[in-house]
């Protein structure tokens, strides 16, 4: 079990992080934030490149500083800027990560060929990676994260530049992944948590604001969600009555999809809540997007 | 072993290194080719030393000598022939004949040969008496103070006192080299050929700073390889964590000495490929037939022979290199760029070289002052020898390259456990 214990952090006099309490265990667990939020910090405190400037953060009851590389060799991690050595292919890429891992060479060996068919580069074993596409870097990424059997997965950002197969590939790896090991996703594409991940933890104002199951989340705006049908001309009326979370034209109109705590017009159609309603719910006055 | 070696791969296999090893050696045949017109008369002391051995202590001089008459009987025999007179010399002859120039001389070409070569032979013969003569009436107090008088800024009591010193060290060491009779073995006339000087100042000199560059470039380059790229927050998050930057340091120390060796090893064997020493590998260093002006002769502070001295050269040399790295190293703990670090080294350099003008000569200070690495860059050709009078000192580089290590030790474990302790964001 991973915890963090009235974890903070400060650089100088800027707090990124404030009294952060987590616990979690096995399973997929969605970080969803706003940039400047203090997601990127989290992760960087739970892969040790942060140190807390308060609190602790246990793995199994020890703090992770005296666990050291312990620690470390339970984790695999994917930055959300992920660099590698443009002059390297993918298989001398991947080698010197498991010699850093602590890998040997010939479980090395076998290791990495599987992870190549897996993220589907064994085609492109041999080809500089400066050749690569970004979706391809990005499973070079995901492969080096799985290097070594983590327990502990952190991924920051990992379906950027993935085509749309390839991220549902990843979403089920992932489930396959987290029955006996702790995944953290963190993203700002909701619909990659949303059906895989078993608890989502929301972080507001370098606070943590919620760490609960999709559905808990989502019965948070019960009766509040609702769509309907109206002309072009009252959307910006309506847009500024409510909270507008999608929309698209239908039949020469506007389907619009919006939280309201009331139910003003009985031809308002109230609908099932989703984690996206209340991602823009909670952050609304916030920008969202990719990490900070 | 395996995380050393694979970063050493990292710059080994860049085309930066690789390139400017073959632009350097490149450079420095083009250097050396630059003297192999000499190399027809060093070819005649070769064959003097294999036939009468390079000790002129005593009964080799007297053999070389009788070889000498013997030779100069021939040439005047040849000389009365075609020319109606004898000579005292080869000299005299060459002196005031240009016959052997000129294209319509009346000689064969193996009496010019013979020629030449007694003009060589000559030269040696007559070396001998006048070295002992020379060495005989040395004075190392007289030469101390000619340095110290000549000064432009004024000394210290105290300072001059510690110079007189070491220049009484060196006395003895002169009065032990005198009755070794080390002096006196052939070596390729310095004065005509001035070879010490071209191999140690202008060679490897040269090549000194082609390995520290080669040295702060490759560290600069294994230490800040992930930054440069971005990749630091993956690789310093791997089971190996931190201690990848002292695997780095391994690295970059080992792989700046493996392209200092691979530099040497090319270059030197070019260089004894061209001028043939097989004859004076056992020569005193201190000869005086090694000196290229009258007042500086080359004087080791321990009886080297010419194959130790280079030993002891190329060894200080590599330590230099391991100096160097080490304060690229810790260069690049805080300059997260690998040309940066380049730049910064270079104001190392250049505050290493000026630091001695700066230092008043009166004060003790001027010791530590020389007493630096970059210092030891400008007189290779005087390593473990009498030089300036503030390193003229039997420990002086000793001295320098066992302080420095420590420095930069001390610089590199303060760096460390500023590593260790950040935050890398």
């Amino acid at each position: 079990m991973l915890a963090l214990r009235n974890v903070s952090k400060y650089y100088g006099d800027f707090c990124a992080l404030k009294e952060i309490n987590l616990e979690l265990t096995h399973g997929v667990y969605g970080l969803l934030a706003p940039n400047g939020a203090g997601k990127t910090t989290l992760i960087k405190l739970l892969v040790t490149l942060l140190r807390p400037t308060t609190g602790e953060i246990l793995y199994d009851g020890q703090p992770i500083a005296q666990l050291d590389e312990r620690y470390r060799e339970l984790v695999g991690y994917l930055p959300q800027q992920f660099g590698y050595y443009k002059h390297y292919n993918p298989r001398q890429y991947l080698m010197y990560i498991a010699a850093l891992k602590g890998i040997g060479k010939t479980a090395a060996k076998g290791r990495i060929e599987e992870l190549l068919q897996l993220v589907a580069l064994e085609g492109a074993a041999n080809k500089k990676m400066k050749t690569f596409s970004g979706g391809m870097i990005q499973r070079v990424g995901i492969a080096q994260a799985m290097l070594g059997d983590p327990q502990l997965l952190i991924l920051d950002e990992p379906t950027a530049g993935l085509d749309p197969k390839e991220r549902v590939r990843f979403r089920n790896l992932l489930s396959e992944l987290a029955r006996d090991r702790i995944v953290i996703l963190s993203t700002h594409i909701v619909s990659d948590v949303e059906s895989i991940a078993g608890e989502i933890i929301m972080i507001r104002d370098r606070r943590i604001l919620y760490q609960e199951t999709v559905e808990a989340l989502c019965s948070k705006l019960e009766g509040q969600v609702y769509e309907t049908l109206i002309d072009y001309e009252a959307a910006p009326q309506f847009r500024r009555d409510v909270l507008s979370l999608s929309e698209k034209q239908e039949q020469g109109m506007l389907r619009i999809r919006f939280l309201s705590t009331q139910r003003s017009d009985p031809s308002w159609q109230p609908v099932r809540p989703q984690l996206e309603d209340l991602f823009l719910d909670v952050f609304r006055d916030e920008e969202t997007g990719g990490g900070q | 072993m395996r995380i050393i070696g694979l970063e050493m791969a990292k710059a080994l296999r860049s085309p930066l290194v690789a390139g400017l090893l073959v632009v350097f050696t490149a450079l420095n045949l083009f250097v050396m080719y630059g003297q192999t017109y000499q190399r027809e008369e060093l070819q005649v002391l070769s064959s003097l030393v294999s036939r009468f051995g390079h000790d002129m202590n005593g009964e080799g001089y007297e053999r070389l000598s009788d070889y000498y008459k013997s030779e100069l009987a021939a040439f005047n025999t040849i000389a009365e022939a075609k020319l109606g007179r004898t000579y005292d010399s080869a000299a005299e002859f060459a002196g005031s004949n240009p016959q052997l120039i000129d294209p319509a001389r009346p000689f064969t070409d193996d009496e010019v040969e013979l020629t030449q070569r007694l003009l060589v032979t000559e030269r040696y013969v007559q070396a001998v008496p006048e070295l002992r003569e020379q060495y005989a009436d040395m004075d190392m107090w007289e030469i101390a103070k000619g340095m110290l008088d000549i000064m432009t800024k004024p000394t210290s009591d105290e300072v001059d006192r510690i110079v007189y010193a070491n220049y009484d060290k060196l006395e003895q060491r002169v009065i032990a080299l005198r009755e070794q009779g080390e002096h006196l073995h052939l070596f390729f006339q310095g004065v005509v050929h001035k070879l010490h000087s071209f191999l140690y100042k202008h060679i490897l000199g040269l090549m000194l700073y082609q390995m520290m560059l080669l040295s702060v470039l490759i560290t600069a380059q294994i230490m800040n390889y992930e930054t440069d790229r971005n990749t630091h927050p993956l690789m310093y998050a791997t089971r190996r964590g931190r201690r990848l930057q002292r695997d780095k340091l391994a690295a970059a120390l080992l792989s700046s000495l493996l392209a200092a060796v691979v530099l040497l090893a090319v270059n030197l064997t070019a260089y004894f490929r061209l001028f043939d020493y097989s004859e004076l590998w056992q020569v005193p260093i201190s000869t005086g037939l090694m000196r290229e002006f009258r007042f500086t002769p080359y004087i080791a502070w321990w009886p080297f022979r010419f194959a130790e001295y280079l030993g002891a050269v190329i060894g200080l040399a590599l330590v230099l290199q391991l100096i160097f790295a080490g304060l690229a190293a810790w260069l690049a703990h805080y300059v997260r760029n690998s040309y940066f670090v380049c730049c910064m080294f270079l104001l190392l350099l250049g505050a290493g070289w000026v630091v001695i003008t700066v230092t008043p000569p009166g004060s003790l200070l001027i010791f530590a002052a020389y007493a630096n690495p970059f210092q030891l860059l400008w007189v290779p050709h005087g390593w473990f020898m009498m030089k300036n009078v503030f390193s003229t000192y039997p420990s002086y580089e000793l001295v320098t390259v066992g302080s420095w290590l420590v420095i930069v030790a001390a610089l590199l474990g303060l760096a460390r456990r500023h590593f260790i302790r950040r935050d890398l964001r």
